[in-house]
Formats: C-alpha cells, sequence, structure tokens
C-alpha cells in the first residue's frame, strides 16, 4: 500500500486575545486510510509568551498507509487560553488539510469561535464562559454550517514535512509534473 | 559522544537491504534571546526506535559565547558551532529531531536555564534554514516563583528530553523566550531505491 509520512511541528499562534495559549489537536482521515504510528490526538503545553508568538513546538510524526485518495487526512485544532484564575477558555477552531506533494509546508490555519446568544454573551463577559460546539466534527467536515454565526479569531502556524511512499507505483499524481 | 571512525565498521551492518541514509551537517549559529550575555548551549537528537547512528558527532557543548559590544543586533549571541550526524533507518517514522538546550549566566554567575527548543529535522535535501523556538518550564504556583527566586534554583524538565515529546505536554505550563539560528545540509541516500518520493522545496502558504 502507498504511505505518507507527516513530520513537523505543531508550531505556535499569534492573534488572539491573549498569549497564554495552548492547543488541542486532532487528525482526521477517511476510509481507507490507517494511521500506523503517531498521535491521533494530542495538547500541547499550554505558553505564556514573552514575544509577540506563542510558541508550542509541539512535534508531530504521522505514518499513514492508504487505500484510496479522498479522505486525505486533515487536522483539526482547537486553541484554548488559560484565564488568570486558571481556568480555560476556548479561542479558537480551525482546520487545515495535509499537504499532498512532497516537501516542507510553513501553514497558516485561520480560526474562528462561535457567537452564542446575548445572553451568552453575557455570561462569556462576566463569568469566563465561552460558547463551545456541541459536536467538534463540524471543524473539519463539510457539514452545514448555515446558522452558525462565529467569529475572526488568531491564526496557529505550522510546519509539515511531507514524504511519500510508492505512490507511483499505484499511478498516483500528487504533484505537477514537469513538462517535457 | 562518538567519533566518526569508531562507528564507521557498525555502519556497514545497518546499511544493508531496506535501510536509507540521512547525512546532516550544519552550523549551530546563534541565539536570539533578552536578557542574558553569556550564554551556552548543548544539542542532542532524539530518533524513533527504528533509526540508528552511524556516524557523526551524536551530542555536544557549544562554547560560552557574550554579545557583541556594539552593533546592530545586541540580542544575538554567535556560536558559529559545526554539527555532523550520519542516521539510518528502514522507515521515516521516527524522523530524528535536533534538541538544544541554552543555559546562561546569572548574576551570582551560576549556569541557569534559558530555554530548551526542539525540532524534526529537514525531511528533504538541501540547505535548510531553522528557527527553534526555544521554551522553558513556569513555576507551577506564586510560592515557588518566590522560592526559586530566593534560592536562584530555577524549574528544569526532570527529562531532559521533554522537548521531545508528544505525549505529557498538557499538564505543563511553560514560557517562551527566544530563538536558536540553526543552517542543516540535509543528504538522503537509497532513499529512491525503496520507492520514497520526498523534496527538498519549502513552501509558505
Amino acid at each position: 500500500m502507498a504511505e505518507l509520512y507527516v513530520i513537523g511541528e505543531l508550531v505556535g499562534a499569534t492573534g488572539f486575545s491573549s498569549k497564554n495559549l495552548c492547543c488541542r489537536y486532532s487528525i482526521v482521515y477517511g476510509e481507507g486510510w490507517d494511521l500506523h504510528s503517531g498521535e491521533a490526538t494530542g495538547q500541547t503545553q499550554t505558553d505564556y509568551a514573552q514575544n509577540e508568538m506563542t510558541i508550542w513546538s509541539h512535534p508531530l510524526d504521522l505514518q499513514f498507509s492508504l487505500s484510496t485518495i479522498l479522505g486525505w487526512p486533515k487536522i483539526s485544532v482547537q486553541v484554548f487560553k488559560i484565564d488568570s484564575y486558571g481556568n480555560y477558555d476556548l479561542e479558537g477552531y480551525g482546520h487545515i488539510q495535509i499537504p499532498q506533494s512532497t516537501g516542507t509546508f510553513n501553514m497558516k490555519c485561520v480560526t474562528w469561535k462561535p457567537i452564542g446568544s446575548s445572553k451568552e454573551e453575557y455570561a462569556q463577559k462576566f463569568l469566563g464562559v465561552t460558547p463551545r460546539l456541541a459536536n467538534d466534527s463540524i471543524i473539519s467536515n463539510g457539514d452545514d454550517r448555515r446558522f452558525l454565526r462565529t467569529q475572526t479569531s488568531g491564526i496557529v502556524y505550522l510546519k509539515l514535512g511531507i514524504i511519500t511512499r510508492e505512490m507511483d507505483k499505484y499511478g498516483i499524481v500528487t504533484e505537477e509534473q514537469p513538462e517535457d | 559522544m562518538s567519533v566518526l571512525s569508531a562507528q564507521t565498521r557498525s555502519s556497514y551492518s545497518s546499511t544493508g537491504m531496506g535501510s536509507f541514509q540521512v547525512v546532516v551537517t550544519g552550523t549551530l549559529e546563534s541565539v536570539t534571546v533578552s536578557g542574558f550575555d553569556n550564554v551556552h548551549a548543548h544539542y542532542s537528537f532524539k530518533k524513533g526506535s527504528k533509526w540508528q547512528y552511524t556516524g557523526g558527532i551524536e551530542e555536544g557543548n557549544t562554547q560560552m559565547g557574550s554579545k557583541a559590544f556594539s552593533g546592530p543586533n545586541r540580542n544575538t549571541i554567535v556560536w558559529n558551532f559545526p554539527i555532523e550526524i550520519q542516521f539510518s533507518s528502514v522507515s521515516p517514522s521516527g524522523w530524528p529531531q535536533l534538541i538544544v538546550t541554552v543555559y546562561g549566566l546569572n548574576w551570582l554567575g551560576r549556569d541557569i536555564i534559558v530555554g530548551t527548543g526542539c525540532v524534526h529535522l529537514p525531511v528533504g535535501p538541501g540547505s535548510h534554514e531553522l528557527a527553534i523556538p526555544l521554551f522553558k518550564p513556569k513555576d507551577s504556583s506564586g510560592f515557588h516563583s518566590l522560592h526559586s527566586l530566593i534560592t536562584g534554583t530555577l524549574p528544569e524538565f526532570r527529562d531532559p528530553h521533554f522537548a521531545s515529546l508528544t505525549t505529557q505536554r498538557s499538564v505543563v505550563r511553560t514560557q517562551s523566550t527566544g530563538f536558536v539560528r540553526v543552517v542543516l545540509n540535509v543528504t538522503f541516500r537509497n532513499m529512491n531505491a525503496l520507492e520514497y518520493s520526498y523534496s527538498g522545496k519549502e513552501y509558505s502558504l
């Protein structure tokens, strides 16, 4: 079977309302894909940034085997901030597609967070309770989001290196071919 | 610490069918950090169980570097320390990581931790410039920060390879402190024969 290796880091984040952040991630992939090694879910440390960028530098090392191209893996991220009382509040949801061609990719994942009803917004302001999604799978699947209202949040940075194996053998082309 | 010549014999046995080699040469150039005038670094590698060292130097210490007296980059301290290492493996899974721990001198002349950083070595051949972000553990409470202020013993990771771990991170609080600049040249051998596809290109999306 063809194989995909994803090696890199969840580097950090900028642009959130706090610089004291942590990130929870999960790898989402379709049927016909198997994750042979690596963590499918994880959580970074909480970083208290001195500079403008929060740093996690969380290593990712994933090995997949694939029998179909559909369902190419994605990384879904949830960013939380820690407030002065030590509570974690939601700061953003986002997902990125793992690149299909080989090489090293410096990627930006833009994020959003839900806007609640006016009652929930007051609760957020005074109690620090942020509205969250009941079902996290909507972050990365294409389900209808028509009735969701969201607010723009910060950017999560990832650096992903891609190595593939035996793609040619199965006739899979993942990058532009040089014309000759 | 192993020397190139001592390890070459074992490299023949692990270069059999089914394994590929990754050779990395480069320079630990400098660190950009504020608040320290004198810093030195320790570097090592963390690799998966399928990987072997087949040559080069596995870990080392840089000299103690000081800031320049004048010039534009007062926050950058140069080491220009060479790195040379060779790995052999049967699978890219467990790709080696470079761990750099930077130590500085406090006003009592004691070594204290400035930060630890860890990145995967580049997964494509060619020259790569890396900025390794540094972070250090944070005091877990106000009492601890007072204690470390009085005694001068700052919190440190019990496991020096903590920065390379993917689990156990969620319970830790850290403070990011600066960057180490590293330039690495990567060469692959035998990877095409094993039907791997790779690229040395770097994209910013």
